[in-house]
């Protein structure tokens, strides 16, 4: 750790803070070798083009460092000081039994710290932004795997008959 | 463009919608050529696939010329005719790499719906609801197609449309329907269903190998097709005093060595599992009607396979898996995967193996689609399979 708010997370007496926050766990088989996926991993702007619920916790790519790194198993990337929504994001890899496959297990928390935007603890609760957490670890392994994001955003759709 | 929207249970029509555009680099514009209305088009139109919403746009049998491509679409050209199987696959996942395309990982973004229902999320289809990623459809003048690098493939000039269109669907679900049986020459196969999958199943189950192959249904039209054009044996079973027992007297007592179901949930079978199931569909207590299926598991030899292109949505009622169990079947199911069987079937076409176009009963302009719906729907004037036309 470097002296970011990751020290906060971890620290047992602020434990209360993380439970008031939102987090997600989701373990992915990603047909990419285990070192190329960790090296693809360190880069910040890929990390946050994965994480699109970043944009409903106003986070940007450069709000993120990376504060712990294991080659070639571990990474673990947590907002800076000076955001007042802790983020923590750590990423585990294993090769997995298929040849040139990864086992990677992705974990994504969010708390905020008390006295800073705590009315919006409610918005971050619940089920919907969990879905959104893990939207985002799916994108990672689509990104990862294909170079893209699936999406249907801008597609045409009918009204039938709708005005609205 | 115009496109065919779904606007509720029974309910289509063709709007002017915006045009459709490059979104993410693997993707290609298409302008359609040609596209058909799929049996399984009707689950949607009569509302029995969840997770539509009005104004989806319909269609996942099509083709035509590719008119835009994303950056990192470097094996196709601007001008290629090509057609586009239905399933969305993005090449590079475990499954796509398998040549289990329609399990592909990375193509459906609402892959979270799927999950929730089925415990994980199959490919993206093109118009085919929300649980399969919600993809704008092909009944238009022009579609996107994700991952136009792996999802589109050039044909020839000298193949017209209405011979290689069905390369999309329905004759690699015939084909991967027949497949699955791991047919044996001598081999008796018995098909439910003589709609266009139950057609290329029969000739599918023949290239494979099989030495009779029975077809059952009721509708004289379909079955005079599945006589003249497919070769089947034909069983009526509005005529019949058993399917079963006719099945076994056919095959010296044995029963068929596989059963292919390629009528899937909306069964209209007469037998009193089937009004069962009508009443309780009706009343909302079931998701399916599965009485082909049930006849397929008491009809299969000892040890044979039941195979299932037709499409199932939800849990199913009284399905007779003690006999499954008791005679040791083998059951295969599921989306075809499209990518994989295409050109080798595509090579069947050009070497004049099969002639797909011959199950094209009708034609309509795309702005008529919504009367073509209703006429396939209601099987009028001896409709098996629509073209629209864009």
């Amino acid at each position: 750790m470097k002296g970011t708010q990751a020290e906060k997370y971890l620290d047992p007496a602020l434990s209360v803070l993380v439970e008031e926050g939102v987090s997600a766990v989701r373990t992915f088989t990603i047909n990419k070798p285990h070192e190329l996926l960790f090296q693809s991993a360190r880069d910040a702007h890929l990390f946050a083009t994965a994480m699109r619920h970043l944009d409903a916790v106003q986070l940007v790519e450069s709000d993120f460092e990376l504060v712990e790194e294991v080659s070639p198993t571990k990474l673990v990337w947590a907002s800076k000081k000076e955001t007042e929504i802790f983020a923590y994001g750590t990423l585990e890899f294993k090769p997995a039994p298929r040849k040139d496959a990864t086992i990677v297990r992705m974990s994504m928390k969010y708390a905020l710290d008390r006295g800073k935007l705590a009315q919006k603890i409610d918005e971050l609760k619940g089920d919907e932004f969990e879905d959104k957490l893990m939207t985002d670890l799916r994108n990672f392994k689509a990104l990862m795997e294909t170079g893209e994001i699936p999406t249907t955003e801008g597609q045409p759709m009918g009204h039938c008959g709708r005005t609205h | 463009m115009k496109a065919l929207c779904w606007c509720g249970k029974n309910s289509v029509q063709v709007e002017t919608v915006p045009d459709p555009h490059i979104i993410n680099p693997r993707d290609i514009i298409v302008k359609v050529t040609s596209t058909a209305i799929c049996g399984s088009d009707l689950h949607l139109y009569h509302g029995m696939i969840p997770a539509m919403e009005k104004g989806d746009i319909l269609g996942h049998e099509f083709m035509g010329v590719v008119v835009d491509k994303g950056a990192r679409v470097s094996n196709l050209n601007i001008g290629d005719r090509v057609v586009i199987p239905f399933t969305i696959a993005c090449g590079a996942c475990e499954y796509c790499a398998d040549g289990k395309f329609s399990a592909c990982d990375n193509s459906n973004p609402d892959a979270d719906k799927a999950e929730a229902l089925y415990g994980h999320s199959g490919a993206g289809i093109f118009g085919y609801s929300h649980l399969f990623g919600g993809y704008a459809g092909g009944q238009a003048e022009f579609v996107r197609v994700p991952f136009g690098d792996v999802g589109a493939f050039r044909v020839p000039d000298s193949l017209s449309d209405d011979k290689v269109l069905f390369l999309t669907d329905i004759f690699p679900t015939g084909y991967m329907a027949a497949e699955n049986c791991g047919i044996k020459p001598g081999d008796t196969v018995a098909v439910w269903g003589a709609g266009p999958v139950g057609q290329f199943a029969i000739q599918s189950a023949y290239l494979l190998g099989a030495e009779n192959v029975i077809v059952i249904d009721d509708n004289e039209d379909r079955l005079r097709i599945a006589s003249e054009v497919s070769r089947g044996q034909i069983l009526n079973f509005a005529k019949s005093d058993g399917v079963i027992d006719e099945l076994r007297e056919r095959t010296g007592g044995q029963g068929p060595d596989s059963c292919i179901d390629a009528v899937g949930m909306e069964a209209h079978g007469t037998t009193l599992d089937a009004l069962y199931d009508k009443v309780k569909l009706a009343v909302g207590a079931a998701t399916d009607r599965p009485s082909a299926f049930r006849q397929a598991i008491q009809a299969c030899k000892k040890g044979g396979t039941v195979s299932i292109p037709g499409v199932y949505g939800g849990v199913l009622d009284k399905v007779p898996f003690g006999a499954a169990f008791g005679k040791g079947l083998t059951m295969k199911m599921g989306q075809t995967h499209v990518q994989k069987y295409l050109p080798k079937l595509l090579e069947h076409i050009s070497n004049g193996d099969i002639d797909p176009s011959a199950i094209i009963t009708h034609r309509f302009p795309l702005e008529k689609a919504a009367e073509a719906y209703e006429l396939f729907d209601n099987k009028e004037q001896s409709c098996l399979k629509v073209v629209l036309q864009p």
